[in-house]
């Protein structure tokens, strides 16, 4: 069999786990619908990869067990108004003890105060817009994924 | 020297606020009526002073007090301003009329009520011009008064008139000074804390938009990717990033309505 048409059975079977209840390799939390399921899209279209999205910390919070087992999350910083942020997030995955890997996505500048907070976890940062080329192999960089 | 020029031209403009202005004139309306009732009683010492010019002026202060009282809620600092100085003007125009009559007699202290006048009007004026005119009305009035006297009374009343008068009003001017250029520094730190709000309020909305539209540029940016991999998704793709166009489209468009406020904002004033 060669290397395509592992690729390409490897996307199919993605397709299938979606419908399926299988425990996501990559977690994407974002308030915006349409980025949530483009990086959903993103991700299995290019790493082959089954992921699944919340929207806030109380989304998450009622799938912890999904959630904890993760390779990793994509946490939006800003998650709309009067509701926990992206940092209040990691802190709750921090006292989970979520073992995985944690990448912050934000669409404020660098010295915004999130921003800060973020960095200072020592985790990565992403400013959005981001390249989709630059976010795929972060990535596959920090889960070990192969390209589709 | 240009930088006092500039500080003297902010000076003369500054007035306190209205409801301040009116409180002042109050107590210095009060002040005159009463005072001036007082100081008809001590012109009662001497019979030949006519008591109307400080009756006059106790009654011009009374009518000022009734002014205030009428207009409190809707009253301009120009008009509080004006009563002022006429109040300032009757009280001056009564010891101007009744110090001749004190010179000559034996116990006078000069111009005392002058001197008071001019050290209440610096602390008391609601504005610096009306300060200054009210300390050149009562210390002018007695000075002027002090060269109509004779030869002879001049010498026979107190050494150092009519300079200690003229040490008065400078003093008074100088407390004047002090004062408002106070309130101007107030004003000037108020301005300043209000404009560092607004930078802040500033800057927290570009964090916000920043954010804001940086979300439909991803989405976009990440729609145009799925459609470069994949057919399938093509309708879902180009839906989203109609959708995103759409956001960037409203805050371009909320842009440009608050600038169009702005600018109409900044006709009017």
């Amino acid at each position: 069999m060669d290397l395509d048409c592992v690729k390409f059975l490897k996307a199919e079977e993605v397709g299938f786990m979606d419908n399926l209840n299988v425990n996501p390799e990559v977690i994407i939390v974002d308030d915006s619908d349409d980025l949530r399921d483009l990086l959903i899209a993103v991700l299995r279209l290019y790493l082959g990869i089954h992921c699944k999205g919340f929207l806030s910390l109380d989304d998450l919070s009622k799938h912890s067990e999904e959630v904890l087992g993760t390779k990793l999350i994509i946490l939006d910083l800003n998650l709309g108004d009067m509701i926990p942020n992206g940092m209040d997030v990691y802190h709750w995955l921090t006292a989970q003890n979520y073992a995985g890997s944690v990448i912050f996505l934000t669409g404020h500048a660098w010295n915004h105060p999130l921003a800060v907070q973020a960095v200072a976890t020592g985790r990565p940062l992403l400013t959005k817009p981001v390249n989709t080329d630059v976010l795929v192999s972060l990535i596959r960089e920090t889960i070990g994924a192969d390209l589709v | 020297m240009k930088y006092l020029f500039s500080e003297l031209k902010k000076l003369l403009k500054m007035r306190l606020e209205p409801k301040m202005a009116w409180l002042f004139l109050s107590g210095a309306s009060a002040l005159s009526a009463v005072g001036m009732l007082l100081e008809w009683r001590i012109e009662k010492a001497i019979e030949t002073i006519p008591s109307w010019p400080s009756l006059v002026s106790s009654l011009l202060g009374f009518i000022i007090l009734g002014i205030v009282f009428l207009k409190r809620n809707r009253a301009s600092v120009y008009a509080a301003e004006c009563l002022y100085v006429l109040n300032c003007i009757g009280i001056a125009f009564a010891f101007y009329t009744a110090d001749p009559y004190f010179a000559s007699s034996d116990h006078w202290v000069p111009f005392q009520g002058s001197k008071l006048s001019c050290l209440a009007a610096a602390m008391i004026s609601p504005s610096f011009l009306t300060a200054v005119i009210s300390i050149f009305v009562h210390g002018g009035s007695s000075v002027l008064r002090f060269f109509t006297f004779s030869p002879e009374l001049q010498g026979r009343i107190a050494v150092g008139e009519p300079w200690a008068t003229c040490g008065f009003a400078l003093v008074s001017i100088v407390i004047a000074t002090a004062r408002f250029r106070r309130l101007l520094l107030d004003q000037r730190l108020q301005k300043m804390n209000s404009d560092a709000e607004s930078y802040k309020k500033v800057n927290h909305l570009l964090y916000d938009l920043r954010d804001l539209m940086n979300t439909p540029v991803q989405s976009i940016s990440l729609a145009v990717s799925v459609l470069r991999k994949s057919n399938e998704d093509k309708d879902k793709a180009l839906a989203q990033i109609d959708r995103n166009v759409e956001k960037l489209k409203v805050i371009c468009d909320t842009l440009d309505r608050h600038r169009f406020v702005e600018k109409t904002e900044g006709r009017s004033t």
